[in-house]
């Protein structure tokens, strides 16, 4: 490691990152605004200045941007010399004098990058009296509010938007000190990482518009670590919560990026970000709820639905007991359903409650199939699930039925990075260091390979250099076949048109001929096949590199993978809930039926959910918000949101991790495992599985629990302290030391004080009295060091600029026992289609196929009406035109959607877009089939059943 | 002999009432003189001149919640404050304040006093450590050391008197005193005695016991009511005390020309108050061990060379 | 030592004979500067709008937290508190607030006479803390001077401002 001064004090430094990081590495304050720890260098704004001494000899130096200076073995450099401090101070100035005194009424003042710059550099006094310039705004849609007087010209916002995210419609319009960075027109910002700019831009030109309808200051937000649950890749967040003085103002108030090397970095997507507001939402349950029995004179409510009025949760919970007992007799039972986007622990407890036996997934057949065999994939030593460093560094990429821009969003950006590395490597052979960002991206290099076989592909398609829209069968053809060429078979039965099997050749050569060949693929498809083809086609590579393939396998729910593992095999699918209740229909014992934080209409066709309904007799269910499902409950508990609880979510690469409370929920909301404890504590007599419930008082409680019972997850006793964990005597404490406001927020209400809650389940304080250092430990997830108050200060708490969090990686990896994957020989049977039908193909949407951040109020703005997708040959056969009105008719009924062209869905088959809200209860059928016919007469879309 | 039982209970009630009321007066009487030495009127309102203050005071210290901590040790708790005032009014007993007031005419009235002054600091040390409060205890702790090591020389400095007087009895000392008060040959004696009086009646700059900005409100912490007006009056007892028994030994008790000797008693006694107050207007509160070494690093050898000084000129002349 | 604290003892004893620096207050009552740190008032802007802009810097320079309010922002882009609420019972006149103020809107004024029998009382909400003028800064309006365009003030109108450019001419 080349050694350097630095204001005469020596150091070691890694040679391979610049002297600013170098210098940010060590701990030393420097001004910069252009450098970005992922974006590098390219010295626009002349802030982070140093001196360079030729040698000790030398006294006066020379000015170099520290940003765009490699490090020299033996260099003599100074941060603190006059002539640079007066440079920096002069450059701060500059930048400053078309700043507009906005601070106050700025979203990003107290967390703002040229704030603190401003500081540091020592400039507090404005001297420039001369006029400002100004701009205009533009609306950039529901997430991005657009401030651009403000802007210092920095670049960073284009930088990212354009060249790391691939957005096309931000740019930097006009000229000389007129840069406007903008739109061409007024409009939503269509990449789906717009958020991220909010902490990309140094100042407050871009802001969260979410965040600023309930906006207070950093320093007033009490956070935890989080983990988003909008999907499965387990981003780590930093969501912002403040109480509410007038129970008008929601508590959750935004979501930002908590720093994860292995996973998230320094970014997020727009559904990560902007998907919070579900917890806010009209729809969120904060009472319990039970039947109405009193007559309604009218109601709009469906026939079956059920009308709810709030009761005392005691009585509910007593009502929960009494059946429990009476289960306990032999005189009930009682079935639990849990959730793959519940936590483990809650679903262990329901699963304590009611017993393995009766204890179901929440999944259909072929969900859980599906992630089984995603299960059993990953438990194979040939194969490696690669962590999001990983992706960036692989050499060619194979995306095989998965759109993970809509279902991973977080990887397709490290995918969009791993096309670079060509030129990444054209730059190293030319001896360009890579944070050099403007000079490497200078090189004509091609994409790395960036290959795309499957229904659709979002976002990607600039850079993929071979697509093919196929069905999931044929896409599994496809992958037999190219797993085939790559083990050298050649399969004289697999008949194929030329042009593929060109392709094939051609795809498999760019595998075997790249060091870090990376395969991406996910459950989103549904197709079992699919994932078959994908395994053999990991194990011959493998066989062929002898090394493990990197192959990076998306799940559905944020904790998809984790519910697979409490159960067999498909065993506890909802099928065969169905099946078992309709065999027993005769033993006539009473049955109830515990939902855990799960709409069963997403998970199974609307009959056999009917069904499921009609064979017991009453449905109790946890949840957060008021989902289809509800209306059919005749009990129902508020449920806590994952900012409002503790638990541990298993992501797709296997990673256990933990998220914990960043508020108290407001009403009666409380985690889903503690009003099944409740319930248990009130039953007067308890047998042995029952009495463990009863002794769970915090969540790690169950964690423990859990790694006791599943030799798989026996992690989650050593993935974080319990709730006894101090450090020097303190708790972590929730809120800043600088947190506002304690003795007057609910002084309208009472005078006095009340006590800050206790925490049952985190060694964190809802206060501000406890360890406010995030570099003591990682539950504190208020990213702020002295000086340095926006999220740039992440970088004082890495163990160096990009690299880990200091106290090592968060979260561990389950172990799964070691197995290679069995020999499937069905991979490529196919069932018959009925006639005249369309294959139904799932299609994913960023925003609309999930279903918490659609109820966000930002979100939904953005969500399309009810659609299908269909291939323009297929159009004119079924003799209708885009935008008109068709009828979509399935086993579930009749859906009324609007009709589009799409020149990439495959023939015979309609493209539906999963979970869109209006066609929620297809998502269940895909991928089935369906007849498709002109709406009778053009009315309003919707679903008709 | 009737008559004079009459006498001995109009003297023992005289002197019992008189020194409650005046040590009740007192805590009005320090307070304004407080006021008016830090440029301000000091309690004013209540009655002519506020004197009805007291009247206030102790209307508010009875009606108080007689609050006992839970965690105290209950019988000790409430013992405590009563031995102070006690104490301090069996002491009187003994002081004579003219040729025909004085309750007792103990023979040995000096050693008795001091050894009701000694039991005292009980009061203080079972005070602090029944109320179990670490603050508490601290006080009773500092009161402790503070007593036992001024007691040492309070006593000693005393000596000289008694050498010259040749006698225990207070009577005796003051009639000793009818030519020449013993302030001018004991003027060391004087000063080692006013400062340990100070010293055992815990007053400003000696008050470490209840030291306010660092222990609360030291060994008095957790009392309220009753019980703390009965501390606060043995405090204002004891500095009437030890004003009397200076006055009583070094002043020449109640000899002086024109007045009656009981005025003359009263005033000195009076003055001598005053400058206690005075000294707590003006002096600061030493460190614990500043008082310490202060005590027994110079008032020790003082009070020894004092002694030795007097016994020496005594045995010389003799 | 004993000269000096003998000193110290006269020298406060000379106090008996001086005039007392008090007033008797309720009967007599003293002088009071227009920067007293009392009462605490919002004030409004010469237009007669609120100046607050709900900026929570005077809940953060608050030593006992006893201010707290709520961001909202108007249509046209204005910033105000949506409650504002100070707890004066326990409110210690330090005036950080005031220094912390970017728009002049919290300031304190000469009156500390705000007694109340019932503690709840002494919780102030907007509408009592606001009042018609603007205090002691006459001519000052935030907006004026900042960059945001609200109704009635588009960008280039504030003082010191330039035109907006227009991104679509050659701007040479």
């Amino acid at each position: 490691m080349p050694t350097i001064t630095i204001d005469g004090e020596k150091y070691q430094v890694d040679g391979d990152q610049n002297l600013l990081s170098s210098c940010l590495t060590l701990g030393l304050n420097i001004p910069y605004f252009c450098w970005h720890p992922e974006m590098g260098s390219v010295g626009a704004c002349r802030q982070c200045a140093m001196i360079e001494y030729k040698d000790s000899e030398d006294q006066s130096g020379r000015l170099i941007m520290s940003c765009m200076t490699p490090i020299r073995d033996g260099g003599i450099y100074s941060v603190n010399a006059e002539m640079a401090k007066e440079f920096r101070g002069g450059i701060i100035e500059d930048l400053m004098t078309n700043h507009p005194h906005d601070c106050p009424v700025c979203e990003e003042g107290g967390e703002c990058h040229l704030q603190d710059m401003t500081e540091m550099s020592g400039h507090t006094m404005r001297r420039y009296r001369g006029s400002k310039r100004t701009h205009r705004n533009q609306y950039l849609g529901p997430f991005i509010n657009h401030e651009m007087n403000r802007c210092i010209t920095c670049y960073r916002c284009v930088r990212f938007y354009n060249e790391y995210a691939g957005g096309n419609d931000l740019q930097a319009l006009g000229r000389n000190h007129q840069i406007y960075f903008g739109r061409q027109e007024e409009g939503r910002l269509e990449n789906g990482f717009s958020g991220n700019l909010v902490e990309v831009c140094p100042t407050g030109v871009f802001t969260d518009k979410t965040f600023s309808a309930h906006f207070v200051r950093k320093w007033d937000l009490q956070t935890a670590p989080s983990i988003c649950e909008h999907c499965a890749v387990g981003c780590n967040t930093a969501p912002g919560a403040r109480e509410s003085s007038n129970n008008l103002d929601p508590i959750l108030r935004r979501i930002t990026n908590l720093y994860h090397h292995d996973i998230n970095g320094y970014f997020l997507c727009d559904r990560g970000r902007f998907g919070y507001e579900y917890v806010n939402s009209a729809t969120r349950i904060d009472k319990v709820l039970s039947v109405r029995d009193e007559d309604l004179i009218g109601s709009t409510a469906d026939n079956k639905d059920i009308l709810h009025k709030e009761i005392n949760p005691q009585d509910a919970v007593l009502n929960l007991s009494v059946q429990i007992t009476a289960a306990q007799r032999q005189l009930r039972r009682i079935i639990g359903i849990g959730s793959p986007r519940s936590s483990l622990e809650n679903n262990f407890a329901l699963r304590q409650l009611v017993g393995a036996d009766h204890f179901y997934s929440g999944l259909n057949y072929l969900d859980q199939e599906v992630l089984q065999l995603v299960n059993s994939l990953q438990s194979d030593d040939r194969i490696l699930s690669p962590s999001t460093p990983e992706i960036e560094t692989s050499d060619a990429v194979l995306i095989i039925g998965e759109d993970i821009y809509n279902t991973a969003p977080r990887i397709a950006l490290a995918v969009r990075q791993a096309a670079r590395n060509r030129q990444k490597q054209a730059a190293q052979s030319l001896k360009i260091p890579l944070w050099q960002d403007a000079s490497v991206r200078q090189l004509e290099e091609e994409h790395s390979p960036i290959i795309f076989i499957g229904t659709a592909l979002s976002n990607l398609d600039d850079i993929a250099d071979a697509t093919l829209f196929e069905s999931p069968q044929k896409t599994a053809l496809f992958t037999h076949a190219l797993a085939q060429e790559i083990s050298g078979y050649k399969a004289p039965n697999l008949k194929m048109p030329p042009h593929l099997q060109e392709m094939v050749k051609r795809t498999a050569a760019i595998l075997l001929k790249a060091g870090k060949p990376l395969i991406i693929s996910g459950t989103s498809g549904k197709h079992p096949g699919t994932l078959q083809a994908v395994a053999e086609l990991s194990r011959a590579l493998s066989d062929d590199k002898k090394t493990p393939t990197k192959l990076y396998l998306a799940c559905s729910e944020a904790n998809s993978l984790g519910l697979t593992q409490l159960f067999n095999g498909t065993e506890g699918n909802l099928q065969q809930l169905v099946q078992t209740l309709t065999d027993q229909r005769s033993a006539n014992i009473p049955t109830s039926l515990i939902i855990l934080e799960n709409d069963l209409y997403r998970r199974l066709d609307k009959h056999s959910v009917e069904k499921l309904f009609s064979l017991v007799d009453e449905v109790i269910l946890l949840d957060t918000l008021l989902t289809p499902t509800a209306k059919r409950a005749n009990c129902i508990f508020p449920a806590s949101a994952t900012a409002e609880s503790q638990g541990t979510f298993v992501n797709n690469n296997g990673l256990a991790q933990r998220f914990y409370a960043v508020y108290e929920g407001k009403g009666f909301i409380q985690e889903s495992w503690r009003w099944l404890v409740d319930a248990v504590d009130f039953c007067t007599e308890t047998c042995e599985n029952l009495s463990v419930l009863k002794e769970w008082k915090h969540s790690t409680d169950i964690s423990d629990a859990i790694a006791r019972e599943f030799r798989v997850l026996r992690v989650l006793d050593e993935l974080g302290p319990d709730e006894n964990f101090r450090i020097d005597g303190l708790r972590i404490a929730r809120q800043s030391s600088r947190y506002s406001g304690r003795t007057a927020i609910h002084a309208q209400e009472h005078v006095s004080e009340t006590p800050p809650i206790n925490d049952p389940d985190a060694p964190m304080s809802f206060s501000m009295e406890g360890i406010h250092n995030p570099n003591k430990t990682q539950l504190q997830a208020n990213i702020w060091s002295p000086g340095w108050n926006s999220n740039q200060s992440i970088f004082k708490f890495q163990e160096q600029v990009g690299g880990e969090r200091k106290g090592g990686p968060s979260g561990k990896m389950i172990e799964r026992p070691r197995h290679p994957i069995p020999d499937w020989t069905n991979t490529l049977e196919k069932s018959p289609q009925p006639p005249n039908s369309m294959q139904m193909l799932p299609i994913y949407r960023l925003f609309g196929s999930e279903e918490l951040s659609n109820q966000s109020m930002a979100i939904s703005e953005l969500i399309e009406a009810p659609f299908v997708l269909i291939n323009p040959k297929e159009m004119t056969q079924h003799g209708v035109n885009e935008g008109e009105l068709v009828d979509i008719e399935t086993s579930s009924g009749i859906y009324r959607t609007e009709i589009r062209r799409c020149n990439t869905t495959p023939e015979g088959c309609i493209g539906v877009p999963y979970g869109l809200p209006g066609l929620e209860t297809l998502a269940a059928l895909m991928p089935g089939y369906a007849t498709l016919r002109p709406a009778a007469t053009h009315s309003i879309a919707g679903v008709e059943n | 002999m009737t008559t004079s039982i009459w006498i001995t209970l109009l003297n023992i009630f005289g002197v019992l009432i008189v020194t409650v009321l005046l040590a009740a007066i007192l805590t009005w009487g320090e307070r304004r003189l407080l006021g008016f030495w830090q440029d301000r009127p000091g309690p004013n309102r209540v009655g002519p001149f506020g004197t009805m203050q007291v009247m206030a005071d102790m209307i508010k210290l009875f009606f108080k919640e007689d609050f006992i901590p839970r965690f105290a040790d209950i019988p000790v708790f409430v013992l405590a404050p009563t031995v102070v005032m006690a104490t301090m009014l069996i002491a009187f007993g003994v002081v004579p304040m003219s040729p025909n007031i004085g309750v007792a005419d103990l023979n040995i009235g000096l050693l008795f006093v001091l050894a009701m002054s000694s039991i005292a600091v009980y009061s203080i040390i079972l005070g602090g450590y029944a109320s179990n409060n670490k603050y508490a205890l601290l006080g009773g702790l500092r009161a402790a050391a503070q007593t036992v090591s001024y007691e040492v020389f309070m006593g000693l400095s005393l000596m000289g008197v008694v050498m010259m007087s040749g006698s225990f009895n207070l009577r005796d000392i003051v009639n000793a005193q009818a030519e020449l008060w013993f302030i001018v040959p004991q003027f060391l004696g004087f000063f080692v005695f006013f400062i340990a009086g100070i010293a055992e009646s815990r007053r400003t700059p000696f008050d470490l016991p209840e030291a306010e900005h660092e222990l609360t409100a030291g060994f008095h912490t957790e009392y309220s009511g009753m019980k703390f007006g009965m501390f606060f009056v043995g405090e204002y007892l004891a500095v009437i005390l030890i004003a009397a028994l200076i006055t009583t030994l070094f002043l020449g008790g109640w000899h002086g020309p024109w007045l009656p000797p009981i005025i003359w008693f009263c005033l000195k006694t009076a003055l001598l108050v005053a400058i206690f107050i005075l000294l707590r207007a003006s002096l600061p509160r030493p460190r614990y061990d500043q008082l310490m070494k202060f005590g027994w690093k110079v008032m020790l050898p003082l009070s020894l060379a004092n002694l030795l000084a007097t016994a020496g000129v005594l045995l010389w002349t003799a | 030592m004993i000269a000096s604290q003998i000193r110290s003892m006269w020298l406060v004893f000379k106090h008996l004979f001086r005039r007392n620096v008090t007033v008797q207050y309720p009967e007599e009552k003293p002088y009071l500067a227009p920067r007293y740190r009392g009462r605490i008032i919002l004030s409004r802007d010469p237009n007669g709008d609120e100046r607050c802009v709900a900026c929570n810097l005077c809940a953060v320079a608050c030593p006992p937290d006893c201010i707290s309010l709520q961001k909202t922002e108007d249509p046209d882009g204005r910033w105000r508190p949506e409650y504002f609420r100070i707890n004066f019972s326990r409110c210690i006149m330090c005036g950080l607030c005031e220094d912390a103020c970017p728009t002049y809107a919290i300031q304190l004024t000469p009156d500390f006479e705000m007694c109340e029998y019932d503690r709840q009382n002494m919780v102030y909400e907007k509408e009592d803390l606001l009042i018609d003028g603007p205090g002691k800064y006459h001519d000052y309006s935030f907006y004026q001077v900042a960059g945001k365009a609200i109704a009635g003030k588009d960008k280039g109108e504030a003082d010191n401002e330039a035109e907006p450019i227009n991104i679509k001419s050659l701007n040479l």
